[in-house]
């Protein structure tokens, strides 16, 4: 039956989407609105912020691509902690597990 | 312009069909975006890694409201998920390609046929007030309106089925819904709905770490992404609210011919006619 732990994921899914969603159109919008009407990538992830400041739509669509990956990730440390407050504690170690194989598997990714 | 609303439309189908029966809907996405957009094959599968966490993302959303997803039974079976998707690239080196590629094409046609097969045997109801187990559960169906109890077995299998999954989703390029929906229904006593639900949730998880990676090394192009993106989670929207109005027999035959379609691309591709 649903559950607390339910409800929660099923909004920290929605509003990490919505703001996704948001941000890509915000930043396809302003691509739009320029000149060469294309979208490009704002650099590194570390020029993102510098992008956002200038309003270019770069930024905003890495933004929002990196808020979508991030939600999935976020839904599993959401689940670990659900888990562990009702002490159900082999479900917390496995969520544990899988945010550490996934750690990895960008790690390697990047690597290789 | 066209060629945007070609892409978000792609993507719509890719997580209307993808939600609707517990898969990522890469398997639409990538092969519509190739042969028919020109799209160049990195920035395809990128988009639909991006696309497979949008679809994950949005169908869960409604299937997590309705209490369908069995939160135990994902995050274990996502372990050997993500770890199959991890090992995959090493395994890969050892097995030939086309030999797995026809080998999981004639797995996928028996698996759907059977799944026809047996689209009206349901999992044996549990008598009231009997041990659920660790990974067993209840939902109200909302196609019928009354309360489904569950309990699961052969945890075994679905590991390894998760496994099996995650390598050939990095080996081939498809998310692993296709076994893992199957596995949960037909082998492990997970109904159908419950089945969709739970595989829809974890391969949001496997599809990240390979989407992080694309974005961080530069190769998605947010000229693709952004549309199919956007098309992908109003069709997943749409998905999983017709799952819950269509009958879970009518979920199976759609499962079905989506298992047939692939399979008839991953056979070709065996014989070096590649769609992608």
């Amino acid at each position: 039956m649903k559950t607390r732990l339910d409800r929660l994921l099923s909004a920290l899914l929605l509003v990490g989407l919505s703001l996704a969603i948001v941000l890509m159109v915000v930043g396809a919008g302003l691509a739009a609105a320029h000149a060469d009407g294309g979208i490009g990538h704002a650099g590194s992830v570390s020029d993102i912020p510098r992008a956002l400041a200038g309003l270019e739509p770069g930024g905003f669509v890495d933004l929002g691509l990196l808020v979508l990956l991030a939600t999935p990730v976020a839904r599993v440390l959401v689940l670990l902690i659900g888990f562990a407050t009702r002490r159900a504690w082999l479900f917390s170690a496995i969520s544990l597990a899988v945010l550490a194989i996934v750690a990895l598997s960008v790690v390697i990714g990047l690597r290789t | 312009m066209a060629h945007v609303v070609y892409l978000a439309l792609a993507g719509f189908l890719g997580g209307a069909f993808g939600s609707m029966v517990g898969l990522g809907g890469g398997i639409f996405i990538v092969p519509a975006l190739v042969l028919f957009l020109d799209v160049p094959v990195h920035s395809a599968v990128s988009a639909s890694l991006l696309g497979v966490v949008a679809t994950s993302t949005t169908g869960s959303i409604t299937y997590l409201r309705q209490g369908l997803t069995n939160l135990r039974l994902t995050v274990t079976i996502e372990t050997a998920l993500s770890a199959g998707a991890l090992t995959g690239g090493i395994v890969g080196v050892m097995l030939d390609k086309e030999a797995l590629s026809a080998i999981f094409g004639g797995l996928m046609v028996i698996v759907a046929v059977y799944m026809v097969w047996r689209r009206k045997a349901a999992p044996a109801p549990l008598a009231e007030g009997a041990e659920l187990g660790r990974f067993g559960a209840c939902y109200v169906d909302p196609g019928l309106h009354r309360k489904v109890t569950y309990s699961v077995r052969r945890l075994s299998l679905g590991l390894f089925a998760g496994l099996a999954a995650g390598n050939v989703s990095g080996l081939l390029g498809v998310g692993g819904g296709w076994l893992t929906v199957p596995t949960l229904r037909l082998g492990m006593g997970v109904p159908m709905r419950a089945a969709v639900a739970t595989s829809s949730l974890m391969l949001g998880v496997t599809a990240c770490a390979g989407a992080l990676v694309y974005l961080v090394e530069g190769l998605v192009d947010p000229a693709t992404a952004v549309p199919v993106v956007l098309g992908v989670a109003a069709g997943a929207v749409l998905g999983s609210r017709l799952a819950a109005r269509v009958k879970s027999s009518v979920l199976v035959v759609v499962l079905a011919v989506v298992l047939l379609a692939l399979a008839v691309e991953m056979i070709l591709a065996s014989v070096g006619i590649s769609l992608r």
